[in-house]
């Protein structure tokens, strides 16, 4: 007995051929992979593409998958770049809402303020923060020396 | 239906279908498929060998016959394929308006470029 199909190539079968067929394509395409025939494109092939017909971008659909069909490794390239793009879109969003968007991990943020050119130094900084007292201050916080 | 009328691919299917009818596994979709790649050098996928199959038996131009399946399909059954009288008569008309079309348009000798 021959080793069965792909589970992918099975699965494909099943949602594209009717059931009184699906014995002679199977067997058809275990031949055709004993021969070391690709089948692959076989099994794409096996997609139909009239199903989308009734919808509004039936055409556009149907012109789509019969490209993706014909050239599967370009529309493989082309949904790799896509995937690369989007990815790279969501890294790039995902740490500038970490970093700039989302409020600080302390109570009440929005009653944090930064105070700008208050020494030269941090340490100055903070001794003078220190000296001002200023009631309105609530809390320093300050990077450690 | 379109008459008699069939188009290339068809009749490719066609005529490996009578064919292959004489070899002792007869004919269906990967004798056929393999048959017709061969000749014609081109790709050819086991998806357009069926669905041309199906139009030229819906034209009644072949039946088909589930027959046992081999071990190297893994025991399943295969479809064979038969041309029927209307498919004869079909194949030899195509042939015949070929052949006048030939006689009335002899090839000339290729001219060079100089």
């Amino acid at each position: 007995m021959s080793d069965p199909l792909p589970r992918l190539a099975r699965l494909v079968i099943r949602w594209c051929v009717r059931k009184a067929r699906r014995a002679e394509v199977e067997g058809d395409l275990l031949e055709l992979r004993s021969l070391e025939h690709p089948i692959w494109r076989d099994v794409l092939a096996l997609i139909p593409v009239r199903r989308p017909s009734r919808m509004l971008v039936g055409q556009d659909v149907q012109y789509a998958l019969r490209l993706v069909r014909r050239q599967p490794r370009f529309a493989l390239l082309v949904a790799g770049t896509l995937a690369l793009g989007i990815a790279s879109s969501t890294v790039i969003f995902t740490v500038c809402d970490r970093l700039l968007l989302r409020p600080l991990p302390y109570p009440e943020p929005e009653r944090l303020v930064t105070l700008d050119r208050v020494g030269f130094s941090f340490a100055g900084g903070r001794r003078r923060l220190r000296r001002c007292r200023c009631s309105r201050l609530s809390g320093c916080i300050t990077p450690a020396a | 239906m379109k008459g008699d009328h069939i188009g290339e691919f068809e009749e490719l299917m066609l005529l490996a279908v009578q064919a292959l009818g004489s070899q002792p596994e007869g004919a269906y979709g990967v004798s056929i498929l393999l048959l017709v790649q061969h000749e014609t050098a081109r790709n050819i996928s086991i998806g357009a060998v069926y669905a041309a199959l199906d139009r030229l038996e819906a034209k009644t131009l072949v039946r088909s016959a589930m027959t046992s399946g081999a071990p190297v399909r893994g025991g399943r059954s295969r479809r064979t394929f038969t041309v029927t009288a209307e498919g004869t008569r079909v194949l030899k008309e195509m042939r015949g308006v070929r052949e006048r079309l030939w006689q009335a348009a002899p090839m000339r000798p290729a001219r060079g470029r100089s």
